[in-house]
């Protein structure tokens, strides 16, 4: 009795994946063929081959066709499928080992997720960013959520001039010559959660963006290693640009207004917004210095009263900071004196 | 002391209007530059938003600024069209008495020396106060005007020369508020003579004994010597 148990067991288990592989190799009977394609609504044609191998290889290698496309009850199946809904598993975890992804939950509020209820039909989903056959984890540098491959696989797709721009930029050189530090689309815009520059809770937004690009030029570690330093932060702070914005003005400049966003260069590069010779045309942008001249670039831009680079600006406020607290000691010796002498004159009065 | 008769003018009601506009112009220019200079306190952050941000505070700061400006013109008009005027301005200056007076008044402060040094209408701590607080307005309104109109001023400045400005007036201006706040208002509050306040900034009179004790060559010219 023991021993038939067993092997109904047995026989169950190994039946299992040699059920689902048959189930696969059902699929696979149409969309293995290379040349199956249908007709969208748009009237474009669309593969409908699917790489077995590549299917595999990916993170979702082990679920099987039906898995994701629920509505295939039987076949042949309807002409038209419902989208793949990938919160349907992910709502519960990234990967069976962790929580709930909230990543989803993120999405919802961004922009691409307001223009898809919309009804734009160019707004994202999952699938056009992360792919649908071949996802494959953030560690694989084939994947197109690899650090390095986001501008071009993911964002570049349809921000093409942004991606132009960046890949211009200081950023972005150091990027494409592959160094992982510097920042890609997402460092600045985040990833599920992308808003718009207008959005009041967006990183990009006036008063926010200062934090993104502190996040790194805020940080000696990794400033030095690119020969810089975190000056240009902290004075920042202690300008009026930088006051006025902290207390929440949204009409000053802040870092972006004066370096540019997608396309910033360092400051010998000619085509710079901060080169000396653009600088007053940066300056003078109507609601800012309207009518600024070169003079604007005579002079450094990021001072510190407390750091000698500053030449006379530094000497100047040294001497002040001494002469203040000198008549200050000076007048309370003054004033002691006097108050005791006063109050020894008024008591010898009295008496 | 009561009698009426006891009480000199020191101050008239135009003198007083200037004085009162003067201080609550400056005391709006320190809350809303201070604010500034030490934006990253803890009062200045909730000062800040009573000023209506940043910018209102920067249009209040200089609102007070073309206030007391005005006031200082006034002043000088007074000083150059009126008889009185000339006559306050004549006693404001300093003069070679004044630096022996400063001298044997640290020196009287010190127990080095007997008897006080006689003054007359004004003593020489109210000269460099006077003159402290007329250069103040100049330098700090000339410096002001620079980073008003900025933009105006780098056609002929380079930059570096409104950035040392501007490090100038916040100096400048914190020294100024320091000596008034410390040295102007120990004076006129603290000093145990009038403690806790000197009066004549209201009522504009000074009564006879006071001007014998503070400014005795001011009472003799007026009334003899001492009979009163």
């Amino acid at each position: 009795m023991a021993r038939a148990r067993l092997l109904l067991l047995l026989c169950l288990f190994t039946a299992i994946p040699f059920s689902v592989l048959a189930q696969e190799q059902r699929c696979l009977i149409c969309h293995g063929k290379t040349n199956l394609s249908s007709r969208d609504a748009s009237g474009a044609v669309r593969s409908l081959y699917i790489n077995e191998e590549t299917l595999r290889g990916s993170t979702h290698g082990k679920l099987s066709c039906v898995d994701c496309h629920l509505d295939v009850l039987e076949l042949p199946h309807a002409r038209k499928l419902k989208k793949v809904n990938c919160i349907a598993c992910h709502s519960k975890g990234r990967t069976f080992d962790q929580g709930p992804a909230i990543e989803y939950l993120i999405y919802r509020d961004s922009v691409h997720a307001r223009e898809q209820e919309k009804g734009n039909p160019k707004a994202p989903d999952c699938a056009t960013c992360h792919g649908s056959h071949d996802v494959l984890s953030h560690a694989d540098i084939r994947s197109r959520g690899y650090r390095l491959n986001i501008p071009d696989r993911m964002c570049g797709r349809c921000h093409g001039q942004a991606l132009a721009e960046y890949r211009k930029s200081v950023h972005g050189r150091f990027t494409t010559g592959g160094d992982m530090n510097p920042p890609i689309c997402t460092d600045c815009h985040t990833e599920h959660g992308i808003r718009r520059t207008v959005d009041p809770f967006s990183t990009v937004y006036a008063t926010n963006i200062i934090a993104m690009c502190v996040k790194c030029h805020g940080d000696f570690s990794i400033m030095r290693r690119y020969g810089k330093n975190t000056e240009e932060v902290e004075t920042y702070y202690e300008s009026f640009h930088g006051v006025a914005t902290k207390f929440g003005e949204k009409n000053i400049a802040h870092c972006v207004s004066c370096h540019g966003y997608h396309a910033i260069k360092a400051r010998d590069d000619p085509t710079s917004s901060i080169n000396p010779a653009n600088l007053p045309k940066t300056c003078g942008q109507v609601k800012c210095h309207p009518g600024a001249t070169a003079n604007f670039a005579k002079g450094k831009v990021h001072i510190d009263p407390k750091s000698k680079d500053s030449g006379i600006i530094y000497y100047v406020s040294f001497g002040f900071k001494w002469l203040t607290i000198t008549v200050l000691l000076v007048l309370f010796i003054h004033i002691f004196l006097d108050f005791m002498r006063k109050l020894q004159e008024k008591r010898r009065k009295r008496t | 002391m009561a009698n009426e008769a006891d009480y000199v003018e020191r101050f008239t009601a135009s003198e007083r209007a200037v004085h009162l506009l003067i201080f609550s112009s400056l005391i709006i220019l320190s809350i809303t530059g201070l604010t500034l200079k030490y934006h990253e306190s803890w009062f200045a952050q909730s000062i800040m938003r009573l000023e209506g941000g940043v910018l209102f505070r920067g249009k209040i700061h200089r609102t007070a600024a073309v206030v007391l400006i005005a006031t200082f013109a006034y002043h000088l008009l007074s000083i150059m069209f009126t008889r009185r005027g000339r006559d306050f301005f004549e006693h404001m200056i300093v003069r070679k008495k004044d630096l022996i007076d400063g001298a044997n008044l640290i020196r009287y402060n010190l127990g080095l020396r007997k008897e006080k040094p006689r003054f007359d209408r004004f003593s020489c701590i109210e000269k460099i106060q006077y003159w402290a607080a007329g250069l103040a307005v100049v330098f700090l309104g000339l410096s002001g005007f620079m980073l008003w109109f900025e933009t105006l001023f780098m056609m002929v400045f380079p930059k570096w020369v409104v950035d040392l400005n501007h490090v100038v007036h916040s100096f400048e201006a914190t020294v100024g508020f320091l000596v008034l706040v410390v040295w102007h208002l120990y004076n006129v509050h603290l000093n145990p003579q009038v403690f806790p306040m000197n009066r004549a900034w209201l009522t504009g009179k000074i009564s006879k004994e006071e001007m014998r004790r503070d400014h005795p060559l001011e009472y003799e010219r007026l009334y003899g010597n001492g009979k009163g």
